[in-house]
């Protein structure tokens, strides 16, 4: 059984006239452990996507449809509030583009980590603390113990993101929705990120939801990709296929684009 | 905090009001003499090295009455501005987060206090209630909290949009948690210099009320009766009336130098 089981999701803003359709009837499934990239450009509803899945979305003006949106055998379109909260965080984690904005800057990083651990385990106070430790040594934090303390902004830009990992890591998830986790980042730092990412998905078992528009990311740690272009899903199937084989002329625009800018690999500039 | 330490205006502020806090606090042991002790012998004595600042007209020490006067007025101040912060705060956090028509009804609500003049408000309600140091709290901090609401509100309005709250959304964080935890304590930095400023606005109301014998009632001294009993002795007996003057302009002055400095070293942290 797929762990997450879309079928004809659709995601639109207003109504009447001025109604935009951002997310147009996609239907995906994600099996355990298994890494699904969504490929797209700017605008093209990968994030509406990633949001409305846990019905994020505030209602209005999004309005958010699907025949169903099965995790781990429930459905969450029908899910009261309530328990949606404790899925959100405690089995499906949610990583940022920007660290920066995603850490509240008044709270420490310590107190922000203890949140997530004590929301969604049984760990309390000193024990909650002692995991709350492991997991910053776990996502690599330098003298972890001293960091619990900091503020989000006496640290880099790398660091928060790690920050940001172990506290989606904290509740032991069985699904990450990273929503271009590097793209905020130095480019030395996305490849440490990266490679972060892809670890931790394997010992955790992890599956994962990966957007991104950056296909040698996605090349990198994905199993399958799916190809967004004006909010439908254009072309769905492992990696490797879809980049050597690209069916729709939208996934051979971008690989193009890729090509021409990774030229000093040597690949062809055009398709 | 160190901003605020360099300021040396907002500094002296800070001092001064230390200093009346303190005084405050340690009143039975620093004034001179009972402040509620009749001497008529030593009626409307001028200063002396008996009485520093001189006795009113029942022979009373000025300078022990001023003391015990401190306690009342920062006390009043204090917790009038407190209410204010509470009721504000609570207000403006639930407009600014739910929006739509809870936003509408509020600020409304807002919009109709503030279209009363706060001093005639004051008069009216504590005129039928009639006047005790609670109830002159409670009303000056329920017709001081608009501001503080307006305050809260805007900075709501635009911290629910910023990524974290989201973020903690994903977290699984309920709207109360979100409101008390991650947007509250953003958004508490113009609600601190909007508070300083506001105990010196407090005190300055309780003055006028006292002044104009609905307030703190004789013989339990505070700065504003002192002033309005001394008005009686204006011609004979300046001092009555100038140390508590001083004694209010001082304070209130502190205040709003302190919350000025407070609000200097805020923009510049931005």
């Amino acid at each position: 059984m797929p762990l997450l089981d879309v079928s004809n999701l659709s995601v639109s803003y207003g109504r009447g006239r001025e109604r935009v359709i951002a997310v147009d009837r996609v239907s995906v499934s994600l099996e355990p452990g298994e890494t699904l990239a969504i490929v797209g450009e700017s605008g093209s509803g990968k994030s509406s996507l990633a949001l409305a899945l846990t019905r994020l979305l505030p209602t209005p003006p999004a309005d958010v449809r699907a025949d169903r949106i099965l995790f781990e055998g429930s459905d969450l379109l029908q899910m009261p509030q309530e328990q949606l909260r404790a899925i959100r965080g405690g089995r499906i984690a949610y990583v940022f583009q920007d660290p920066g904005t995603s850490l509240n800057p008044v709270l420490t990083i310590g107190a922000q980590l203890r949140e997530a651990i004590v929301q969604h385990t049984a760990y309390r106070s000193m024990r909650a603390n002692a995991q709350a430790v492991e997991w910053l040594e776990r996502v690599g934090m330098p003298s972890a113990r001293d960091r619990l303390g900091a503020y989000p902004h006496e640290f880099s830009g790398g660091m928060q993101q790690r920050a940001m990992l172990a506290m989606a890591m904290a509740a032991k998830p069985a699904l990450l929705i990273a929503d271009e986790p590097t793209t905020a980042l130095d480019v030395t730092i996305q490849v440490q990120i990266l490679r972060l990412i892809r670890d931790l998905t394997r010992q955790l078992h992890l599956s994962m939801l990966l957007i991104s528009h950056d296909l040698t990311v996605v090349e990198r740690i994905a199993q399958r990709v799916a190809i967004m272009s004006a909010g439908r899903i254009v072309e769905l199937g492992p990696v490797a296929e879809v980049f050597t084989r690209p069916s729709h002329p939208h996934t051979k625009e971008l690989l193009a684009c890729r090509s021409s800018v990774t030229l000093r690999r040597g690949r062809p500039s055009h398709g | 905090m160190s901003a605020i330490l360099r300021n040396r205006i907002a500094l002296a502020g800070a001092v001064i009001l230390l200093g009346l806090s303190v005084v405050a606090v340690l009143a039975p042991w620093i004034a001179p003499y009972d402040p509620l002790h009749v001497n008529l012998p030593d009626a409307l004595l001028p200063p002396c090295t008996a009485y520093p600042l001189g006795t009113d007209q029942l022979g009373r020490d000025v300078l022990s009455r001023l003391i015990y006067g401190t306690r009342i007025s920062l006390t009043i101040g204090f917790i009038a501005v407190g209410i204010a912060v509470v009721v504000g705060t609570v207000v403006g956090a639930v407009a600014g987060f739910y929006g739509g028509w809870v936003d509408t009804v509020l600020m409304r609500v807002v919009d109709t206090m503030l279209a009363i003049p706060t001093i005639f408000l004051l008069l009216a309600i504590i005129a039928m209630i009639g006047p005790s140091i609670e109830l002159i709290m409670v009303v000056i901090g329920l017709t001081g909290w608009m501001g503080v609401a307006r305050l809260v509100r805007a900075e709501i309005l635009s911290l629910k949009e910023r990524e974290f709250v989201l973020a903690a959304r994903m977290l699984g964080a309920s709207s109360f948690r979100i409101i008390t935890k991650h947007l509250l304590p953003n958004a508490m930095a113009p609600v601190l210099v909007s508070a300083t400023l506001g105990v010196g606005g407090a005190i300055l109301s309780e003055s006028v009320l006292s002044y104009l014998g609905l307030g703190v009632q004789p013989p339990t001294p505070s700065w504003g009766n002192i002033l309005n009993e001394g008005r009686v002795a204006l011609g004979v007996a300046w001092w009555l009336t100038v140390s508590p003057g001083l004694a209010i302009l001082i304070t209130v002055l502190s205040f709003n130098l302190l919350g000025e400095g407070i609000r200097d070293a805020l923009a510049r942290r931005q």
